[in-house]
């Protein structure tokens, strides 16, 4: 019998556990029959809520697409609301009347400044220069800052094309919505037509329970939380804030704000920390607005004023650098690595390099070359893909495996365009002798069985 | 096939074989702005190359055709300079060239207007929309379509629509190119016009500086002082302005407020001089007093440094010539200094003991010690290095290694032939100058054949680096280690160094360049393996100079300067001789 009462259920997800398939990709499929907000007239409360709430998202969607653009401030967060517009909505039609925004604590001298660079706003709008439509506070008493014309004009194309993809995310998720209730209007007309007959499947009747969110991160805390008492550790060295520009610092924020999402969706994560931050620093305040609880018991990211070599023996601990000359062979479990949490896109420096050798620890950059032909740009890479190279690494031990799933595809040839032992090294492909049974050691052996029974072939036919 | 280097702006553009009526297209400026740096820092031999290569064509030009004229091209360049910082401008530019009719400047009705303004509102975006007129008064502006901005300002009082500021200030700047008698009221009216918007005096830079451009050639010129103020609010005034409010002085007859500026504008910008139209100015003015005050004029720029533009040259050289009565040529100088026209050696360029000792104690207080020496190279190595300097030198040429090595030998990298071609080129350095030479090499350069490199070792002092130091820092320490004598072999341009020491002090970054002019020798060719040609360090100072009876006066061709390069074009004036 099934029961009464139908769930909601995602008869994926539960598929996926029975096989053992990775975990996060099973979330998608979670996140993905909620969202779709799929139910049945007349049953149960909780399902038409989650229909009303799609429902209203779908209108408010609409609303704001047809008011103006104006309408958006490039900053989302509710702690600092947008201010209202220096100059009257149009200034096309009359930019007679030109008001100027006030903050209280300005002296004389800064607030006429302030006055200038707010004309200066209205002047690049008029002449067409790509700028917000409104800053809040926070962002003006950034551009106050700014000393040259130059740097507010980036700024100001740094904060419209942020507003700009708000606005196309908008757009985005208006039609992914319109899409939704259409398919979910359609499904309703099927099920007033034949209320009587059972159904079965996704977001119907199914024996798999429904996972939610909040349950994938309880599963994901745990493996933290093992991993905090018994894993191996990793490192993230925040001490390059005075080396990088405003922009790096942010950059270097959100990468290690998506290493840490990455470490947290790994089925076997790392002990991540972060050392050597100083909250009063850019890069920690940036990293700080990325992870809002950050520091608190519901988020298990660790980090510390202290240095690393106070916390781990130095014997134990690897730096890795892209300037090093020894290469990291094989991954240790042993190890602790780290990682230099340094942006460098303007000038780049050894400095990572110099660091761990002034404090005299081991270095080590990732066999690249080894595996890869390297096509373009810096062997640098940022920190998620590193991060998430050495999750991979812990995980199978393939280095080959894991440079292709994480570096993006256009820096290196592509392996099937590469032959062996060309005589250009261009079209070469890496040797496999320097490939320790850290690397893949399935493929040279495999080749070498292909080529004696290839010669095995060839004699029997001489033989004859 | 001309290339046009835009200094100030972020890309250089290059323009190829143009004339000047047509019509720009757009896809020239979409298709070949390059961006600067990546393309030529790749490869640093084959920039040596053509660097010294285009030294020698242009000496040719210089003294063979001195009075081509080059001005469309630079008014080209000008009007490119100002739209690449125009945004959209390819849009913009496809508008304005549909209303006009191509190229020319013509009276656009008002309905033609109206249908402009219809099709951007269907087509645009909102951004798109509002900077419409602004955009299309600025481009206007640029390319000096006086009547096609003058129909816009018709239409929009015709249409009831408010003239904002960005259309106003345009349009003064646009005036202030115009050559009509009434250009005066017509720019005293926009400004009022932008005044009325605006009572409290806040203006922003962009609008400041055209307001400046149109106002400098009217009787309110001194207005230009307070926008020059306003403009401290926010940024600092940049050349052009100032030049137009120099230009403006200089007119007008207050040669005190326009030297102000000029110093104003030394301390601002530095070597980058005023722009040809004040040089004009200037000119105009010190020709109107006499002789004493050209020659104050010459030593004000030799002062600052500043090189006056070709147009200035060529009308100094007719004055010498009609009003003085003095013999003058273009011409070039040779390597040691000598005036192919007269003969005479320019004066060398000296460097004071006490400069040359403050440079060093600074150079190793802050490139070698001050800077986390960890990104060079490590403690004890810098310890082995300076003792092994201290005990081999003085040196009379430190030479960079593998810069030699692999110069112009791209293909062939095997240890042998790299050996060999340093080995060539110290031999050669040693029969030419017969001189104790300090090679600096990296570790990795032990491992190249032993006949080579034992009979390197016999021939010059070696000192390898490890493989993940910089040498550079090196090969300075030692060449300034070892006192003013010694040069050094490297085709690096030393910029990082120059830069730690400018943090500090301006005067040292002069020094520092002064140096590195007069000391440091490139590789030109290597010739297969018996000799090589080199650039000898410079040996006179580019500055205008003279004596008892000449003047040398360095000046901008308009041909294409590096950075810090130096230009070699010389306009030389003698007095003649009675007897003659
Ligand atoms: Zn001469």
């Amino acid at each position: 019998m099934l029961s009464p009462k139908p769930f909601k259920i995602c008869h994926q997800t539960c598929l996926a556990l029975w096989r053992k398939v990775p975990i996060q990709r099973c979330v998608h499929v979670a996140a993905a029959a909620r969202n779709s907000a799929f139910s049945l007239p007349g049953h149960s409360s909780q399902s038409r809520q989650s229909n009303e709430g799609g429902r209203v998202i779908f209108r408010r969607s609409l609303l704001v697409w047809s008011s103006s653009p104006r309408f958006f401030s490039s900053e989302h967060s509710s702690a600092d609301p947008p201010l209202p517009s220096p100059t009257s909505a149009s200034s096309e039609q009359s930019g007679e009347s030109m008001t100027f925004l006030k903050f209280d604590d300005l002296s004389e001298e800064e607030q006429k400044r302030f006055q200038m660079l707010q004309f200066e706003l209205e002047i690049l709008r008029q002449s067409g220069h790509p700028v917000p439509s409104k800053i809040t506070e926070k962002e003006w008493r950034k551009v106050m800052a700014l000393s040259s014309r130059f740097s507010r004009l980036k700024f100001f194309r740094f904060l419209f094309m942020n507003e700009m993809s708000d606005i196309n995310l908008k757009k985005k998720k208006a039609q992914a919505s319109i899409l939704r209730q259409a398919h979910c209007d359609q499904i309703k007309a099927e099920i007033s037509e034949n209320p009587e007959i059972m159904r079965y499947g996704l977001s119907f009747n199914t024996m798999f329970p429904y996972i939610r969110d909040t349950d994938m991160l309880k599963t994901y805390n745990i493996r933290l939380a093992y991993a905090r008492t018994l894993g191996q550790p990793i490192i993230f060295d925040v001490d390059y804030d005075n080396w990088m520009s405003q922009r790096e610092q942010t950059n270097t924020a959100t990468q290690i704000r998506d290493s840490y999402a990455l470490n947290k969706e790994s089925r076997d994560p790392f002990w991540l920390q972060i050392c050597n931050c100083r909250m009063e620093n850019e890069t920690m305040k940036a990293l700080k607005s990325a992870l809002p609880n950050m520091g608190e018991p519901s988020c298990l990211i660790e980090y510390t004023t202290k240095s690393y070599l106070d916390i781990f023996p130095r014997s134990q601990l690897v730096y890795l650098t892209y300037n090093a000359e020894a290469t990291l062979d094989r991954f240790n479990h042993d190890d602790i690595y780290i990682i230099g949490g340094l942006v460098d896109k303007t000038n780049p420096k050894p400095l990572s390099m110099a660091k761990a050798k002034r404090e005299g620890l081991r270095m080590a950059k990732l066999p690249l070359d080894t595996y890869l032909r390297w096509a373009v740009g810096g062997k640098n890479l940022t920190l998620n893909q590193m991060m998430g190279i050495m999750l991979d690494m812990k995980q199978h031990g393939d280095w080959e495996q894991a440079f292709l799933k994480h570096i993006p595809k256009r820096k290196y040839l592509q392996p099937e365009d590469l032959i062996p032992n060309h005589p250009n090294p261009y079209h070469r492909r890496p040797s496999a002798t320097m490939r320790v049974d850290g690397g893949r050691i399935g493929r040279p052996q495999e080749y070498q069985n292909h080529k004696r029974r290839q010669r095995g072939v060839l004699e029997t036919l001489l033989s004859k | 096939m001309r290339h046009i280097f835009l200094r100030s702006s972020q890309h250089r553009v290059i323009l190829e074989s143009f004339s000047f009526r047509d019509p720009l297209p757009a896809s020239i400026f979409s298709a070949t702005s390059l961006s600067s740096s990546s393309s030529w820092r790749s490869n640093p031999q084959q920039r040596d190359i053509s660097n010294i290569a285009r030294e020698r064509t242009h000496n040719l030009i210089i003294r063979h055709a001195p009075d081509v004229k080059i001005s469309p091209a630079k008014l080209r360049g000008s009007i490119l300079e100002e739209l690449s910082a125009t945004p959209n401008f390819s849009k913009w530019h496809t508008i304005l060239t549909g209303l006009c009719r191509g190229a020319e400047d013509r009276y656009v009705p008002a309905d033609e207007w109206e249908t402009a303004v219809q099709e951007s509102r269907k087509k645009d975006n909102h951004k798109d929309r509002q900077a419409f007129f602004g955009s299309l008064m600025s481009l206007a502006c640029s390319f000096r379509f006086h009547q096609c901005g003058a129909s816009l300002l018709d239409f929009l009082h015709s249409s009831k629509t408010f003239v904002n500021v960005s259309v106003a200030s345009n349009y003064v700047k646009l005036c202030g190119r115009l050559e009509t008698p009434d250009f005066e009221e017509k720019i005293l009216a926009a400004y009022a016009h932008v005044k009325r918007i605006s009572p409290a005096d806040i203006y922003d830079m962009g609008t400041a500086e055209n307001l400046i451009a149109g106002l400098y050639r009217t009787s309110r010129w001194e207005e230009c002082l307070k926008l020059l103020d306003i403009i401290e609010f926010t940024g600092r005034p940049s050349p052009t302005a100032l030049s137009y409010v120099i230009t403006g002085a200089f007119a007008h007859d207050h040669p005190s407020t326009a030297l102000r500026l000029l110093k104003q504008l030394s301390t601002l910008h530095g070597t980058f001089g005023p722009a040809e139209m004040a040089f004009t100015a200037w000119f105009a003015y010190a020709k109107s007093k006499g002789l004493p005050t050209v020659m104050e004029m010459l030593t004000f720029t030799r002062d600052y440094e500043w090189f006056i533009p070709l147009e200035v040259a060529r009308d100094l050289k007719a004055w010498f010539e009609k009003e003085q009565g003095w013999m003058a040529k273009f011409t070039t100088l040779s390597p040691r200094g000598e005036c192919a026209a007269c003969s005479e050696y320019m004066k060398p360029i000296t460097i004071t003991r006490d400069e040359f000792e403050k440079l060093r104690e600074n150079f190793v207080k802050s490139v070698i010690e001050g800077t986390d020496v960890f990104l060079h190279t490590n403690p004890a190595e810098l310890k082995r290095y300076r003792d092994f300097v201290e005990k081999n030198a003085p040196f009379d040429l430190v030479v960079d290694g593998l810069n030699v090595a692999y110069f112009q030998n791209s293909s062939n990298h095997d240890g042998r032939s790299l050996a060999r071609q340093l080995l060539t080129v110290t031999e050669h350095l040693l029969h030419v100058r017969g001189k104790r030479i300090l090679i600096l090499g990296r570790m990795h350069m032990k491992r190249w054949p032993k006949s080579e490199m034992s009979r390197l070792s016999s021939l010059a002092s070696l000192f390898f680096a490890e493989n993940m130091s910089q040498d550079d820092p090196f090969i300075l320490y030692a060449a300034l280690y070892s006192g003013l004598g010694c040069n050094f072999l490297s085709g690096d341009l030393m910029r990082d160094h120059r830069f730690k020491l400018a943090v500090k002090d301006v005067e040292l970054r002069k020094t520092f360049l002064k140096w590195q002019r007069t000391h440091q020798m490139q590789l030109f060719k290597v010739y297969g393996d018996h000799s090589a040609s080199l650039k000898a360090p410079m040996k006179y100072s580019t500055v205008t100079q003279w004596t008892e009876s000449s003047i040398h006066v360095p000046y901008l061709s308009g041909l294409p300067l590096g950075l810090h390069e130096l230009p070699p074009s010389w306009l030389c004036l003698t007095k003649k001789l009675p007897n003659n």
